[in-house]
């Protein structure tokens, strides 16, 4: 039997692809400067182009983004603990948000709550122990943190759990909003840019099948479906050069 | 669109022990590094308590007594002789004087010891009368049981104080700080440790007891000197944790060859849980017997939590292949948790030992 044939951690490189992988590692650098940095604004977005780029090739290619970014933050600000393991926590999350994205989850939309839900839990969990382990609290703030962190002191809830959830609530918001983005630039991309950085606009869906012989129908079925969606591109473009 | 098939146990299995392996490892991590920082942070605080008299505001002035002698001290540190965390006790040497006006009979020198110490020699060097001020000054080697905090072991800092309590009570001699003269050796070699900070205070005793002298309770007048250190670097920590760290990488090396060659190494683990249960003693000899669980425990629990972590994982693998006979899931199951297994445990090898070492500038 072949082995499991997803490509979970395959990448394409190319000409395009590498210019894609400066803009999204210098576009974190600008908003982690300008953005995330504010501490009165409701959102980070640092995290935007970690998560763009795992998208468009997968969670090798996320993580790459968070390498350069983290080179560039260096060559820039110059080497900081803090920063170092930001980034480190980037890379992990680009490569959850891109396995999950390359294996459907985002695709299908029963599964896209739940797997949202998975992807903040490991965000805010390492978030929270990088936190820890630097400054004894949960310094990722923006106005939710704040609000919430203040909220719950005044209820008596401290240290641990009210850095905890506070910063769960302003991840919850802030990593929608980078999905959301993401979906609609997937869909609104002019084709030959999607060409040129080799952006596929066709998100993969999670499909379940009851029972094996269900799901080998359905992947042949796919299977068919696409080689013959090939031979009829194949065709026109034949026709077209004719 | 691209659709991706998953059998309903494939999904259930998957999430599941990504999930477990996640809210476990993660929130381990959160717990310890929490704690472990809390300690850090908590030595300023005992560090500024000790330097506040508070017993000293509660008692006043007027219980002392206006016949007190009031005798001006200090210390110079001149070397730290042993620091056993093992055996509760440090070893100083260091010159202390007294310098006091009037009370001809009073004899400093003679009459004080360290309180929780054992003296092993005292030198008296000087004593004389300067400008009308009688001067004492000796050298003194003490031996000071100390509980030392250990949470942070291998990467703690420690404050050692002893306290120069009198033979006579606060009514009769009371220690003030001679001035900022205090000090000690700048070249003062303590093997693994820097020196962070020193300084001295004035402390007072109230003691639960009036000796059976039918009168208040005996009020003595302390002078307290204390010292910081810290751990010099991180090879105590390579020492005691490498054999550790070495098993957890055997466990990856297992996990790797299950999901990528089909080759089943389960026996191979049993081995890596034994290596990291017996690094524990490299540790705990150093330590004494009653010791606070902390980084120690942290870590070899953290690397016991790999080595099982990656054992199910393998049993998973197998289980996929032989139950299942799709092994195509079982490398993709394999892959997923191997590197999730991977990235959590390197992460809380980063962020534990961070959590506890007090960086100073």
């Amino acid at each position: 039997m072949k082995d499991y044939a997803i490509g979970l951690v395959s990448v394409k490189w190319s000409f395009g692809r590498i210019v894609l992988l400066v803009i999204l590692a210098a576009l974190s650098l600008l908003i982690q400067k300008y953005i995330s940095a504010n501490p009165y604004l409701p959102l980070w977005l640092d995290g935007f182009g970690p998560f763009f780029a795992a998208a468009v090739d997968g969670p090798v290619f996320g993580a790459a983004v968070s390498v350069l970014w983290l080179i560039l933050s260096i060559a820039v600000n110059g080497f900081s603990v803090h920063s170092f393991l930001l980034i480190l926590m980037f890379a992990i999350m680009a490569a959850i948000f891109g396995a999950m994205f390359r294996l459907g989850f985002f695709g299908n939309r029963k599964t896209v709550p739940f797997a949202f839900a998975v992807l903040i839990l490991v965000d805010t969990l390492t978030a929270v122990a990088t936190s820890m382990a630097l400054y004894g609290e949960s310094t990722f703030t923006n106005i939710i943190t704040t609000f919430i962190h203040g909220l719950m002191t005044s209820l008596g809830v401290h240290g641990l759990i009210a850095g905890t959830v506070s910063y769960m609530a302003a991840s919850i918001v802030d990593k929608a909003i980078i999905i959301a983005v993401i979906f609609l630039i997937f869909k609104v991309m002019p084709q030959k840019a999607a060409d040129f950085f080799l952006i596929s606009k066709k998100i993969p869906v999670a499909v379940f099948a009851e029972t094996k012989e269900d799901a080998e129908f359905r992947e042949e079925a796919d299977k068919l479906k696409h080689n013959a969606q090939e031979k009829i591109e194949q065709k026109k473009s034949a026709e077209a050069v004719k | 669109m691209k659709r991706v098939v998953f059998e309903k146990w494939q999904i259930k299995k998957l999430l599941a022990w990504f999930l477990g392996f996640v809210i476990i490892g993660g929130g381990y991590i959160c717990y310890t590094t929490y704690t472990l920082y809390r300690d850090k942070s908590a030595e300023e605080y005992y560090w500024q308590k000790n330097m506040l008299d508070r017993e000293a505001e509660a008692i006043g002035a007027q219980q002392v007594g206006a016949e007190t002698t009031r005798v001006f001290t200090g210390t110079y540190l001149e070397s730290v002789k042993e620091v056993a965390l093992r055996s509760s006790y440090y070893r100083v040497v260091c010159s202390i004087w007294f310098r006091w006006k009037g009370d001809d009979d009073l004899d400093m020198v003679n009459n004080f010891h360290i309180y929780n110490g054992t003296t092993n020699k005292l030198e008296v060097m000087e004593d004389t009368m300067i400008n009308g001020w009688h001067y004492q000054r000796c050298r003194l080697d003490v031996t000071v049981n100390n509980d030392f905090w250990t949470v942070r072991f291998p990467l703690e800092s420690h404050q050692m104080r002893f306290y120069i309590e009198p033979n006579m009570p606060a009514k009769r001699v009371t220690l003030e700080k001679d001035g900022d003269n205090s000090s000690y050796n700048p070249n003062i070699g303590i093997p693994g440790f820097y020196i962070v900070r020193h300084d001295t205070a004035e402390f007072t005793q109230v003691y639960d007891t009036s000796y059976g002298k039918n009168s208040d309770d005996e009020i003595t007048s302390e002078f307290m000197t204390q010292l910081e250190i810290n751990r010099s670097g991180l090879g105590l920590y390579a020492k005691c944790f490498i054999a550790l760290f070495g098993t957890s990488l055997w466990v990856f090396i297992t996990m790797f060859l299950c999901t990528y060659h089909r080759v089943d190494p389960l026996s191979m683990i049993p081995a890596a849980l034994f290596g990291t249960v017996s690094n524990i003693m490299v540790g705990a000899n150093l330590l004494p017997d009653a010791l606070e669980i902390g980084l120690l425990e942290y870590v070899n629990a953290w690397g016991i939590f790999t080595i099982i972590a990656g054992a199910l994982t393998i049993i998973n693998i197998n289980r996929i292949r032989n139950k299942h006979g799709d092994n195509r899931f079982a490398a993709l199951f394999g892959r997923v948790m191997s590197f999730t297994l991977m990235f959590i445990v390197i992460l809380g090898h980063i962020l534990m030992p961070l959590s506890a070492y007090m960086a100073t500038v």
